[in-house]
């Protein structure tokens, strides 16, 4: 029996990269959902966060001041913490700095609603685990809406500071 | 065109206290979802989870960190978390009565990795207490770099239970 989770496209880091990319050229607009499974990403400066953007039809990442975003934090050595903030520039895929020792990498799902909607806004989820810089267990459960009525072709993954020095990110589509 | 969602396994038990999910991670995958598709108690309480190593053993030494939030219908929010736990708690609420339990989706990820630490994800919705609804949202990890080849539910005491698993290729 055929699947209805179909791959579109992978990048893995086997060097420093400031950017991942999934999508853009690889885009396949036939979705009305799409998943993004982020894996193990390691970066190389300490403090730094993995941050987010989506790409517009021309394949750049949008850095406008639209992105609406709102999560609530989860941590295993302290309180719970939420998060949201309109009118960004981006996302924070880790809410707080991450470090280079072993064992801090982040993981995740996003899923991508609208994406190929040019009369809608995109929406996204995004549940995410990392190890933060002191050591401790945290992670965020939330969503977001990038307010542009556009279609948008993929996810840039960047760094506040510095590159990533390990991790994979796949793009997948839920098929009908 | 094939998917790249594939099923793996499925595990159930019946009149049981806990239930081993073996073999079931290799290197063939890097993330893995597992779905508790039903699930009866005998009690009121908690289903929880620890892994199993490369040599078959449930791991019950303190290296887990969770986190989870129970997003309640009757009442105000709660949240769970510890560190350096045995096991990575309540990743989904179960009860006595049999319609009053729901299902969950979890994800591992990197459990084959022995170089890696093992990071968990999960949400569930069910236990409809006696005053509404209770559903998670949780995070954990199995916080030392080994190989894992499966995992364990513990802390119940169920009629049924029964596990799906899936690799994420």
């Amino acid at each position: 029996m055929a699947g209805s989770l179909i791959k579109i496209d992978e990048e893995i880091v086997t060097s420093a990269v400031a950017t991942i990319t999934v999508g853009g050229a690889n885009w396949d607009s036939s979705y009305d959902v799409y998943m993004v499974k982020v894996n193990n990403l390691t970066i190389d400066t300490n403090g730094q966060n993995p941050v987010i953007r989506f790409l517009d039809s021309s394949n750049n990442p949008v850095t406008s001041a639209n992105y609406n975003w709102a999560r609530k934090i989860l941590k295993s050595d302290a309180s719970f913490g939420n998060g949201n903030l309109q009118n960004a520039t981006l996302d924070y895929f880790v809410n707080n700095g991450m470090n280079t020792t072993t064992g801090q990498s982040a993981s995740g799902i996003l899923y991508l609603f609208n994406f190929n909607n040019t009369g809608e806004y995109s929406f996204y989820t995004v549940e995410e685990i990392n190890r933060h810089a002191t050591g401790a267990l945290q992670g965020l459960q939330g969503g977001g809406v990038l307010k542009l009525a556009a279609q948008h072709k993929g996810v840039e993954f960047g760094v506040t500071s510095g590159n990533y020095t390990g991790g994979s990110v796949v793009l997948y589509g839920l098929k009908k | 065109m094939a998917g790249n969602l594939e099923f793996i396994k499925s595990a159930s038990g019946t009149s049981v206290s806990t239930l081993e999910v073996t073999d079931c991670f290799s290197d063939k995958y890097d993330v893995y979802a597992f779905a508790i598709t039903k699930v009866d108690a005998t009690s009121d309480g908690n289903i929880d989870l620890r892994f199993i190593d490369s040599g078959g053993s449930v791991i019950s030494d303190a290296e887990y960190d969770y986190a989870l939030l129970s997003l309640i219908s009757y009442a105000g929010f709660g949240e769970t978390k510890g560190t350096n736990g045995t096991k990575i708690e309540n990743i989904m609420r179960v009860d006595t009565d049999t319609e009053k339990n729901g299902g969950s989706i979890h994800y591992i990820f990197n459990p084959y990795d022995s170089s890696s630490y093992t990071f968990y994800l999960g949400q569930s919705g069910g236990a409809v207490a006696s005053s509404g609804l209770i559903g998670t949202k949780a995070i954990g990890v199995h916080k030392s770099a080994e190989q894992i080849t499966g995992f364990q539910f513990l802390a119940g005491s169920y009629d049924t239970l029964t596990v799906n698993v899936y690799g994420v290729k």
